[in-house]
C-alpha cells in the first residue's frame, strides 16, 4: 500500500511540486502577458496573498484563456473587472494563504464582496452543470482542521501533496450536496458542515475535491483528452449506482476513477491504522465501493470509445491508475479476503 | 557540413517569452501580438534553437543527427523543414536571409 502511495506521488500524473511549478510558469507568464498587452490590467506575480483574491484571479483567466486569441478584449475587460472588485474591496476581512501545505479555511466568505463573487461563481458553475445546489458560508469551527489532520496522518506522503494544490476551504450548509469543487473558483474546496461529525467521511471529501485541481493542473500541460473533445457530444458512460438512467462523459468518468483510486488508498490506509473512530463494518463497505467503483471506471475507460475521447497522455494516465487500482486490488480488506476478491458491491 | 557564419537561418521575433516545463518536456510561449499562448514540444523546441543559430544546412544535419543519430536521414530533415516553416506561420522566428 505504502508503494501504491508513492507511487501516486511521482510521475508525470502524480508529482506535486512539478505540476505545481509548471501551473506557476503558466500563471506567471499569462499575468506577465495580461500587463505587458492591456493597460487595463495591473497585476503581478505572485498574486496578492489572500485566498479570496487569489482563487478569484485564477477563476478569472481559466474563464477567459479558451478564446483568448478569438476575443482580446473580452479577456481584457473580464480579467480588468475583478481586478477592479478586488481593489474594491480593498480594507475588507480576507483570508491570507496558508504557508504550509494544508489549504486555510476561509472565515470571510459571507458578507463580503469578494466572498460574495466566489459565492456567485460557484453557483455559476451549478447551474451551467445542469444542478440547483445553494450553499451559504458557514464560519469553519475546527473540524475541518482534525479532517485534514486525518488525512494527512492517513496518507502522510499523498495527502498533503494533493492537498497542497488547493488554496483555500470553504464550510458550508446546504442541502443535497456534501462536498464540491467549482471550476469558476479554482483553488477552494467546498465541504458541508453536514460531513464534519465523521472525521475519515470529510478527510475523505477533501481528498475528492483537491484531486478535482491536481486534476485541472495536469491538463494544463498534458495531452488528457483528445483535440476537439466537448463534454456534450463525448461518448458517456452508464453509471451503474446514484439512480437510473445515470451517465459521466469520458472527462467526468477520469476525474471520478482518479479519485476512487485515491479514496480506495485511503480507506485501505485507515484499515491498517485500525482507527479508533471508525466503525469496522462501515469502514469496509466504505472501502469495498470506493476500489469496486474504480475498478469499474478502469474497465469502462478501457473500451474502444472512451480511449478514442482520450489524449496520449489521458491513455497513458487511465493505464497508470489501473495498474495502481490492481495493486490496491491484491490487499486485504477487514474480511481477511483481497479487495478484488471480495465482490462488494458499487453502491 | 560548415556553419556559414555565425549568422543563423532564421531570428527570433521580438513579442515573444517561453517558459520551458518543468521536465522540459515541452514550453508555453506567451506571445503579444496578437495575443496568445501556445505550447511547443520538446521536437519544435529543437528546432528554433537549431534554426536560429545556425545556418540552414548546419541546422538540418544537427536536427537528424540528434533526432536519427543519421545527419542525411531526409525523414528529419523533412520534419526539420516541416518545423521550421511551422514556427515561421507562428510569427516566433523570420528568415534573415541566410536560410537556404
Amino acid at each position: 500500500m505504502a508503494a501504491v502511495e508513492r507511487a501516486l506521488a511521482a510521475g508525470p500524473y502524480g508529482d506535486s511540486s512539478s505540476l505545481r511549478a509548471d501551473s506557476d510558469a503558466f500563471y506567471a507568464g499569462v499575468t506577465d502577458l495580461f500587463t505587458d498587452v492591456f493597460d487595463e490590467v495591473e497585476l503581478q506575480w505572485p498574486w496578492p496573498s489572500t485566498a479570496q483574491a487569489r482563487i478569484l484571479i485564477r477563476g478569472a483567466f481559466d474563464r477567459v484563456m479558451p478564446r483568448l486569441s478569438a476575443d482580446p478584449e473580452q479577456a481584457r475587460d473580464h480579467v480588468a473587472a475583478v481586478l477592479a472588485l478586488i481593489a474594491e474591496a480593498g480594507a475588507e476581512p480576507q483570508d491570507p494563504i496558508s504557508d504550509g501545505p494544508t489549504p486555510v479555511a476561509l472565515r470571510h466568505l459571507r458578507g463580503t464582496l469578494l466572498g460574495e463573487a466566489i459565492q456567485s461563481g460557484f453557483h455559476a458553475t451549478m447551474r451551467s452543470d445542469g444542478h440547483a445546489f445553494k450553499i451559504e458560508p458557514l464560519v469553519p469551527d475546527g473540524r475541518e482542521q482534525a479532517a485534514m489532520e486525518l488525512l494527512a496522518e492517513l496518507l502522510p506522503v499523498i495527502g498533503p501533496s494533493t492537498m497542497s494544490f488547493v488554496t483555500a476551504l470553504g464550510v458550508f450548509t446546504g442541502e443535497q450536496l456534501t462536498s464540491a469543487y467549482a471550476a469558476a473558483t479554482p483553488g477552494l474546496v467546498y465541504v458541508s458542515e453536514s460531513l464534519l461529525g465523521d472525521r475519515l467521511e470529510t478527510a475523505d471529501a477533501i481528498l475528492h475535491e483537491c484531486l478535482h485541481q491536481k486534476l485541472a493542473e495536469i491538463e494544463l500541460t498534458r495531452r488528457v483528452l483528445r483535440t476537439g473533445y466537448r463534454d456534450e457530444d463525448a461518448h458517456h458512460i452508464v453509471i451503474p449506482w446514484g439512480g437510473p438512467d445515470r451517465t459521466f462523459s469520458v472527462d467526468r468518468s477520469l476525474g471520478a476513477f482518479h479519485v476512487y483510486v485515491h479514496g480506495a488508498l485511503l480507506h485501505l490506509a485507515a484499515v491498517e491504522r485500525s482507527h479508533p473512530d471508525l466503525d469496522p463494518d462501515d469502514l469496509a463497505a466504505r472501502l469495498g465501493i470506493r476500489w469496486n467503483r474504480a475498478a469499474f471506471f478502469a474497465s469502462a475507460l478501457a473500451t474502444a470509445e472512451s480511449q478514442a475521447e482520450l489524449g496520449p497522455d489521458g491513455r497513458r494516465l487511465v493505464s497508470w491508475l489501473t495498474e495502481l487500482n490492481d495493486q490496491l486490488g491484491r490487499c486485504g480488506d477487514l474480511s481477511g479476503r483481497t479487495l478484488s476478491s471480495a465482490r462488494a458491491g458499487l453502491d | 557540413m560548415a556553419e556559414q557564419g555565425n549568422a543563423g537561418a532564421y531570428t527570433k521575433t521580438p513579442g515573444w517569452t517561453l517558459s520551458p516545463y518543468h521536465d522540459l518536456s515541452h514550453a508555453f510561449v506567451f506571445v503579444r501580438e496578437p495575443i496568445a499562448v501556445l505550447v511547443l514540444d520538446r521536437l519544435t523546441l529543437l528546432a528554433l534553437e537549431l534554426c536560429t543559430g545556425h545556418s540552414w544546412d548546419a541546422a538540418v544535419e544537427r536536427f537528424a543527427e540528434i533526432t536519427t543519430r543519421d545527419p542525411e536521414s531526409s525523414q528529419a530533415r523533412s520534419k526539420f523543414q516541416h518545423l521550421a516553416r511551422q514556427l515561421e506561420r507562428q510569427r516566433l522566428i523570420a528568415p534573415t536571409g541566410a536560410a537556404a
